[in-house]
């Protein structure tokens, strides 16, 4: 039944940039797919120069962002998709991919965006990356939360709502007890997050909302929020920093005021490292996440009870990275590197004060950013480490919620008082001046 | 009880399943829950419906598997019955943890390119292809260099011959890629001439357990008029050991990268030369038409098998297909010859005047509106014979006689 063959060097989709299949100058290096567009990161793995790189982006980013054609010409490939959960696209792109030269090795994701399409895309290729039980199981709230109580762990009760209607949440709080927090079961940060005290304070736009997201009602935890952020190799982790939010995210009415952490030294908090190193591998587990990149929450009651919160299979968000760039490589830096094979190059030194934080500096109402805050102001001050900038001027802010990211600055102190201090006077000085949008427009 | 999540809605499937004592939970997209009858008497024996936006859309299939985590909603297995659910359905195995299609076995079946690769790298022969690139003159180069004319013309993931055409020059390939530039990308392959076959196998644990090979009365890419021997013929394993041998043998080679386990398959060949075989392509799921319902005068439709070994039967139980010495049996769809609204179909003693009709299944009624394409909705026959011959002469005379009438231009 032998007979011909036909080899295919496949034709992609939307190619911006492909070097030619018969190339074959890698060198037998590794060929990783990153998802997702983020300069920083992809500045980081190239520059480890130990691996053939392809980008897949979908059309909103092609649209949207800027594609720096330089960085572009040191790519395998750039590969552009309609959208990364469009399953038609993925395994065309799959089966492209399954005859690459040279073979992809791991595929990886780089935002929330592209979890699901990622691992979709490993498991075609069959290469390395990460698995699609995992994928659906960190996207979900609900799903996340059942299989990490399954596993012993104690998580926040919650429950989903059918319809957001008024007696959904009645019920709800209910069986859970008020205050309720309220959210979108696949959500990110606490964009559509309401925290409930009863039923009579019920907003409006919870019904709205349901319309076209699946709700959760979780209980109300009361105690102090941490986030850790972690690289983890081989279910072991290989960077591991514990963060204490300035107040728990649910209380931050604007994303320009009390919205940022503080970075524990380890030493300082050897016990809280070894209980929360301990609970993020029992998560893991449960999860099935053995390697790359987490960002997780985690509260701690007045009595020290640890309670899972959430976890992402993503690098955080606010400037949480940067913090680590104060003591060693960015973690986002760090993340390549161990990805790729560098992990001996790795920058890590102790935190030389006691408190290294971020703090967001953003707008306090919605409309077209006219002045932005003056990053020389903002860097003056001795204790300012970096800043970032954010919203530029021309910007629209069309909505307000604690995951609205504008101007950032890392920061050091000596204590938790004096860092709130700092805080406060780069969030005074931060000045944007802003047109309301009917204004502009008119 | 065992529960399987079944991806789309074919009546002939789920009823099979259910028959089995079966647990169902069955998915729909939108289009069908928008579009299709379904049946309130079997709705009713289903546990549960669920409606998806589409089965291509990850997102909203890993909210369902989600949801059903969360319930924790016990599912044995994910099951396909329709093609444009298989990636769905192996992308749902895949998210719930639980047998089913796998994410490689789906898109090795979806993308005709995947298809073709995987089965070459089992030794089997195929036709040679290329992909189209989506510029216009590049592809109308790459099919001239790659494969040459005539070809055939299709999409990478197409389904059936949707879409899919001769081409005998480049500016008869430009023109016909201008004209279907929605159904993109595109592969070419190269012509083959010869007869064309369907081959039906049962499994279980990887090994076929029933197998039947039919001829297709025309091959399917030469048929302008759904209505004109739009069938197969049943081969007789008496008749032609030989073909039936050949036909084990390159399933038994395709079990491998296709990771054929317990289930049933549908598969395409042509004969180019007797003895030799070219494998077209090959589906994870029970074959459309009448290629199930062939097997109705043997004993049992085709889904009653392959019902019975997803409920775990052992293979002594399993229906017996059995031939009759002095018969011949051929599946033929006849179908309306134009595109609108139906306003009258063959009616019970009209096909009751010939008796050599076997078996009927109606698929298009009075009201319906109907587009032209080579499966095009009318009715399903199994028809009989003294031979081949007289098999294809019925079918002339069935297609003249049992006539569809439709207002024409009511249908898109």
């Amino acid at each position: 039944m032998g007979g011909t063959f036909s080899t295919d060097p496949v034709v992609p989709r939307h190619d911006e940039v492909e070097r030619d299949q018969s190339d074959t100058t890698s060198g037998g290096r590794p060929h990783v797919v990153l998802c997702r567009w983020d300069r920083l990161i992809l500045e980081a793995a190239l520059a480890t120069e130990t691996a053939e790189i392809t980008v897949i982006i979908d059309e909103w980013e092609h649209a949207n962002r800027q594609i720096d054609p330089q960085l572009v010409g040191r790519l395998r490939a750039l590969k552009v998709i309609r959208d990364f959960d469009d399953m038609s696209a993925m395994s065309e792109l799959g089966v492209q991919l399954q005859n690459a030269v040279p073979p992809v090795t791991r595929v990886i994701s780089l935002a929330e965006q592209s979890q699901l399409g990622a691992a979709y895309l490993a498991r075609v290729i069959g290469t390395a990356g990460p698995s699609i039980e995992t994928s659906v199981l960190v996207r979900n709230k609900i799903a996340m939360k059942r299989r990490v109580t399954a596993a012993g762990l104690r998580c926040a009760a919650q429950v989903s709502l059918e319809s957001g209607s008024r007696q959904d949440v009645e019920d709800a709080g209910r069986r859970l007890g008020w205050p309720l927090v309220i959210k979108p079961a696949e959500g990110m940060g606490t964009v559509d997050t309401w925290a409930v005290a009863h039923i009579d304070d019920l907003p409006d736009s919870i019904e709205e909302t349901a319309k076209t997201h699946a709700l959760i009602a979780e209980e109300f935890v009361s105690g102090d929020e941490y986030h850790v952020d972690a690289v983890w190799t081989a279910g072991e982790p290989a960077d591991f920093g514990v963060s204490l939010y300035v107040v728990p995210r649910i209380e931050i009415d604007t994303p320009g005021r009390n919205n940022g952490s503080l970075h524990l030294r380890e030493e300082d908090f050897p016990e809280v490292y070894e209980e929360l190193v301990s609970f993020g591998r029992e998560v893991n587990s449960a999860l099935g996440i053995t390697d790359g990149i987490t960002h997780s929450e985690f509260f701690r009651t007045g009595d020290g009870e640890w309670i899972f919160s959430e976890i992402a299979t993503r690098p955080a968000g606010g400037a949480i990275c940067n913090v680590f760039g104060a003591f060693g490589d960015d973690l986002r830096v760090r993340w390549m590197k161990s990805e790729l094979g560098r992990r001996e190059d790795i920058a890590r030194s102790r935190p030389d004060r006691p408190i290294i934080g971020w703090v967001n500096l953003a707008p306090a109402t919605t409309g077209v950013i006219a002045q932005t805050p003056d990053p020389a102001v903002l860097a003056r001050h001795p204790f300012v480490r970096q800043v970032i900038p954010g919203h530029q001027v021309g910007d629209v802010v069309g909505t307000l919620h604690p995951s609205i990211w504008s101007w950032m600055a890392v920061i050091e102190a000596d204590d938790e008082t004096q860092f709130i201090e700092r805080m406060r006077i780069l969030e005074i000085e931060a000045a944007f001046e802003i047109i309301p949008e009917s204004e502009f427009t008119s | 009880m065992t529960t399987l999540l079944v991806c789309r809605w074919e009546p002939n499937s789920i009823e099979a399943l259910l028959d089995r004592g079966l647990e169902l939970i069955v998915l729909f997209d939108e289009w069908e829950a928008a579009n299709r009858t379904f049946d309130s008497e079997l709705l009713g024996r289903i546990s549960r419906t669920i409606t998806v936006a589409s089965f291509d859309a990850m997102d909203h299939l890993s909210i369902v598997a989600s949801g059903l985590l969360e319930e924790g909603t016990a599912i044995d297995e994910v099951v396909v019955v329709d093609e444009r659910g298989l990636l769905g359905a192996a992308y749902l195995a895949s998210a719930l943890g639980v047998p089913g299609p796998s994410v490689l076995q789906s898109v090795r079946v979806r993308d005709k390119r995947a298809m073709k690769l995987a089965a070459a790298s089992a030794g089997v022969r195929i036709a040679a292809f290329a992909t189209l690139p989506a510029d216009m003159s590049e592809a109308v180069k790459t099919a001239e260099d790659r494969v040459g004319f005539p070809c055939v013309v299709k999409p990478v993931a197409g389904m059936g011959t949707t879409a899919t055409a001769r081409i005998d020059s480049a500016s008869d390939l430009s023109a016909w890629l201008g004209a279907n530039s929605e159904s993109a990308p595109f592969m070419v392959e190269e012509f083959i001439s010869g007869r064309e076959y369907h081959v039906d196998a049962v499994w279980q644990a990887g090994r076929i357990v029933e197998i039947a090979v039919c001829r297709y009365m025309k091959p399917r890419i030469e048929i302008d008029n759904p209505n004109i021997l739009n069938g197969a013929t049943l081969i007789r394993r008496d008749l032609d050991p030989g073909l039936y041998e050949q036909a084990e043998r390159m399933h038994d080679a395709l079990a491998g990268p296709f990771e054929f386990s317990t289930g049933i398959t549908h598969a395409e060949f042509f004969e180019v030369a007797p003895g030799e075989l070219v494998f077209s392509e090959i589906a994870l799921r029970c074959g459309g038409a009448g290629a199930m319902n062939i097997h109705r005068p043997r004993g049992a439709d085709m889904r009653e098998l392959w019902a019975a070994v997803m409920a775990g039967a052992p293979v002594e139980s399993l229906p017996v297909l059995e031939d009759s010495p002095d018969q011949h049996l051929a599946w033929l769809l006849l179908a309306p010859t134009s595109a609108g609204t139906v306003v009258r179909i063959p009616t019970d003693d009209e096909i009751a005047s010939y008796p050599y009709i076997l078996d009927v299944e109606r698929l298009a009624k009075v009201g319906d509106t109907v587009r032209l394409h080579s499966l095009t909705a009318g009715m399903t026959t199994v028809i009989s014979g003294a031979d081949e011959d007289e098999l294809h002469v019925r079918a002339l005379e069935l297609a003249e006689s049992l006539t569809f009438e439709v207002e024409i231009g009511q249908a898109p």
